[in-house]
């Protein structure tokens, strides 16, 4: 029994080792934050803290809930358009992204992007939380599949099918790259599986991808309940403003939808006073109650509680877009851009009123020249000849060329 | 139930809208005992087409419990809605029912003073326009103004057959479901037709998120019984304001049976928004504040983007994009810049009627004549006359000076 226990521990610190503090990879970085994954030498040389490094620590705490960051719309812009990517899981096996092995999620993303930007609108595309999955955890490796495959030397070695916060971190990085060069201005935000990196490991997994990104278009919004500011820039030089709230920490393990949803996002996050709400990562979609949207993520699955069968999640709900008309007044349009009128169609359409109104206007004078013959007193003499006449010659054309009349000549002729 | 082929009538005031009369016949007439007695309603989803010629996408208003007569309710906005409707080219109006408050039923005279009589006339007159023009498509009834069995038993007047009558629309009692068939180049026929289901609703209200859940599976179980999936399901009654996205799977079938693939289906659900504010009963069930306003939705059919050569069999190659726009600002009676701008693009053409006047109201009749000759190919200016029973021929050789 002692020998399996060591055995056990053996295996866990080499799993510690290999796996788990990515000495594997090439930054090494060491993610040891606290003493429980920390090794015994790591422990011994530790020292004692003082009140100022526990007052940097608390300091930390988020408890404001408006954020400093605005976004602001150039005055030669006229909406805001707000795409969200979220619900990434990036690297995970139980719910992964969907479309990412045919590439069908970023064409997706590319689809979202082009369709909001105009030269009218200011194109922002928010990763608003749940972007680093949640296979990153030990339980996780240790019931990582292994897999074999051939290499080009043709020996055979084992891999296991498991991913690091690290390897996530780059993959991040990856997709937030190709988002910045498409021309939008991005913002990250936390979720509920950032909280947890952040619990485990004390680490700030989104402000390192910012450092590490370094571009002045790339924002980080702090928080998981929070309010920011959007503002319209006039041409006078002020600004107009109003306020957009968010709240992204859902951490909704049961397959719950539509009012529970509702429900226990109040519960879980309270009120956000916001003018406008977008609620991310849940397991539903669509507009839940006044100015709060629900919005759809990128996982392939709802979330689904133990023995249940999981079901396809929501897509194609998570482009907005926004005005201010007033000071403290937003209007949303959800869906996809402000609709464009098909000019070509308004042509034709053109086209086939005129031809309405030509019917419309002939049949006028005609009935007004008919009228007129019944009613002597009002008719214009003119017309009423002209019509006369008109008829008359038609009638008799027709008689001269009515069979009877053919007779007669043939009669006559003979 | 068997497959009963629908049979189309065109109505009066556009041809271009027709109704079904097939199965709304048969189930009156499986249930005709009981329906005279008036006690059971079987209640028929109405089905209808509209055919929309040239637009690839439409701009449709459904206005539920605007409740006209009641306490405070803003009906300047919902006169202007039918402003907006009748000037905008390809926008469609659908009242889904509550449209009259009507005292005597749930709304007691203590909240409302409102004769009906006199709403009853505002409201045939505030629709008039649209209904001319052929741009209201149908009205239904709802709890307050309908009549009909269990569900809409607070007042057993139905209101909305009146004003239906009066301006010779269609009407339904509860469900109604759309086929819009879009005359577009682009996509054949059958694609290009996008499924509309609307209802009033009944019950009491328990959340806005559920309200949009209820009206969702009851109206896919309406229209499932009329052989459609819809894609889009508008709801009235809890004055909710609210929606719902749900995905579910279609079987596609070959001609010879054979199933080939089972696709997604995205089905959006709208529980429509209300012209009342403060409603009492509102406040009662605990609703937040109402946000009374109009929306127009604009529907369209595009490209779905997910859609490869690989998931053919998963993805369909064409998706329902519906932009949902409010018409007023709030706390206001003005268009919202977006609804201006959309009516200032799709506006109807009525300065061409001017200068049609203007070049072809002077002509004299013979040359009108011409003009119209040339239109009715093949007919004569006298045949024109004879047949329109504008004249007899014998009577004008009579009248000769």
């Amino acid at each position: 029994m002692s020998g399996k226990k060591n055995q056990s521990a053996k295996k866990s610190q080499a799993v510690i080792d290999k796996f788990y503090r990515e000495s594997g990879a090439e930054d090494n970085v060491n993610f040891t934050n606290t003493v429980n994954w920390a090794t015994s030498e790591e422990v011994e040389n530790l020292r004692k803290p003082t009140n100022e490094d526990r007052y940097e620590a608390i300091s930390k705490k988020i408890t404001e809930q408006i954020s400093d960051v605005e976004i602001v719309i150039p005055k030669e812009k006229d909406r805001l358009n707000l795409v969200f990517r979220n619900s990434l899981n990036l690297r995970d096996m139980g719910n992964p992204m969907f479309g990412e092995e045919d590439k069908s999620n970023r064409k997706q993303l590319i689809s979202d992007i082009n369709n909001a930007d105009n030269e009218n609108n200011h194109v922002c595309l928010v990763y608003a939380g749940d972007l680093i999955g949640t296979e990153w955890e030990l339980k996780h490796l240790r019931n990582a599949q292994i897999i074999k495959h051939p290499t080009e030397n043709g020996k055979k070695i084992a891999k296991a099918l498991f991913f690091s916060l690290n390897e996530r971190k780059k993959a991040l990085i990856r997709d937030v790259k190709f988002a910045l060069n498409s021309g939008v201005e991005v913002y990250l935000m936390n979720g509920n599986q950032e909280h947890k990196a952040n619990k485990y490991f004390k680490i700030d997994i989104l402000q390192e991808v910012v450092d590490e990104i370094n571009s002045d278009k790339l924002h980080y919004i702090k928080g998981v309940n929070t309010v920011i500011n959007v503002a319209k820039q006039l041409n006078n030089g002020r600004k107009r403003y109003a306020t957009i709230g968010f709240q992204t920490n859902n951490s909704i393990s049961k397959a719950q939808a539509g009012q529970q949803v509702v429900s226990a996002v109040k519960r879980n996050s309270g009120i956000n006073e916001g003018k406008v709400v977008f609620v991310t990562n849940t397991n539903t979609a669509g507009k839940k109650d006044t100015n709060t949207y629900f919005v759809s993520g990128q996982a392939t699955f709802k979330n689904t509680s133990r023995g249940h069968a999981p079901k396809v999640s929501i897509k194609q709900y998570n482009t907005f877009s926004l005005s201010i008309p007033k000071a403290g007044e937003i209007t949303v349009i959800q869906g996809a851009n402000m609709p464009q009128a098909n000019k070509f169609e308004k042509l034709v359409y053109e086209e086939f009123v005129k031809t309405q109104y030509i019917e419309q206007v002939i049949d006028e004078n005609v009935t007004r020249a008919i009228r007129a013959l019944t009613k002597p007193e009002r008719f214009v003499e003119n017309d009423f000849v002209k019509t006369l006449q008109y008829v008359k010659s038609r009638s008799k054309k027709e008689e001269t060329d009515s069979p009877e009349n053919k007779e007669e000549k043939e009669i006559t002729k003979n | 139930m068997n497959y009963l082929k629908p049979n189309f009538v065109e109505t009066k005031n556009n041809k271009n809208i027709l109704i079904d009369t097939a199965h709304q016949d048969r189930a009156y007439k499986q249930t005709e005992k009981l329906i005279k007695s008036r006690a059971y309603d079987p209640e028929p989803a109405r089905l209808m087409k509209v055919r929309v010629p040239i637009f690839s996408s439409i701009a449709l208003v459904v206005s539920a419990c605007s409740h006209t007569g009641g306490s405070g309710v803003n009906d300047i906005r919902g006169e202007k809605a039918v402003e907006w409707v009748n000037q905008t080219s390809n926008a469609y109006f659908i009242d889904a029912g509550d449209s009259l408050d009507v005292i005597g039923g749930v709304t007691k005279g203590t909240h409302s003073k409102v004769n009906n009589q006199r709403a009853l006339e505002y409201k045939i007159k505030t629709y008039y326009p649209i209904a001319k023009s052929g741009k209201l498509v149908a009205i239904l009834g709802g709890n307050h103004d309908g009549e009909w069995g269990n569900r809409n038993k607070d007042n057993q007047a139905d209101f909305t057959k009146h004003l239906a009558d009066a301006l010779r629309v269609p009407h339904a009692n509860f469900s109604l479901v759309l086929d819009f068939e879009m005359a577009t180049s682009d996509f054949a026929r059958q694609i290009s037709d996008i499924v509309i289901a609307v209802t009033h609703m009944s019950g009491r209200g328990s959340g806005k998120a559920k309200n949009a859940e209820k009206t969702e599976e009851l109206l896919i179980e309406r229209a499932a019984q009329r052989g459609f999936v819809p894609d889009v399901a508008f709801g009235g009654h809890y004055h909710a304001n609210s929606g719902n996205q749900k995905e579910v799977t279609v079987p596609v079938y070959a001609r010879n049976g054979k199933l080939v693939a089972m696709v997604k289906h995205k089905i959006t659900t709208i529980s429509e928004s209300t012209l009342q504010e403060n409603a009492h009963y509102g406040v009662a069930a605990g609703y937040s504040a109402v946000d009374s306003n109009v929306y127009f939705n604009n529907i369209t059919k595009v490209r779905n983007p997910l859609y490869t050569q690989s998931n053919k069999n998963i993805q369909p190659e064409y998706i329902v994009e519906i932009s949902r726009v409010p018409m007023f600002r709030e706390n206001s009676t003005e268009y919202t810049e977006e609804a201006q701008a959309y009516l200032d693009e799709y506006r109807e053409p009525t300065h061409l009627l001017e200068e049609i006047k203007k070049e072809y109201g002077d002509l004299s009749v013979n040359e009108s004549m011409e003009i119209l000759e040339s239109m009715f190919t093949g007919k004569t200016a006298k045949e024109f006359l004879v047949k329109n029973g504008e004249i007899e021929a014998e009577k004008v050789e009579e009248k000769t000076l």
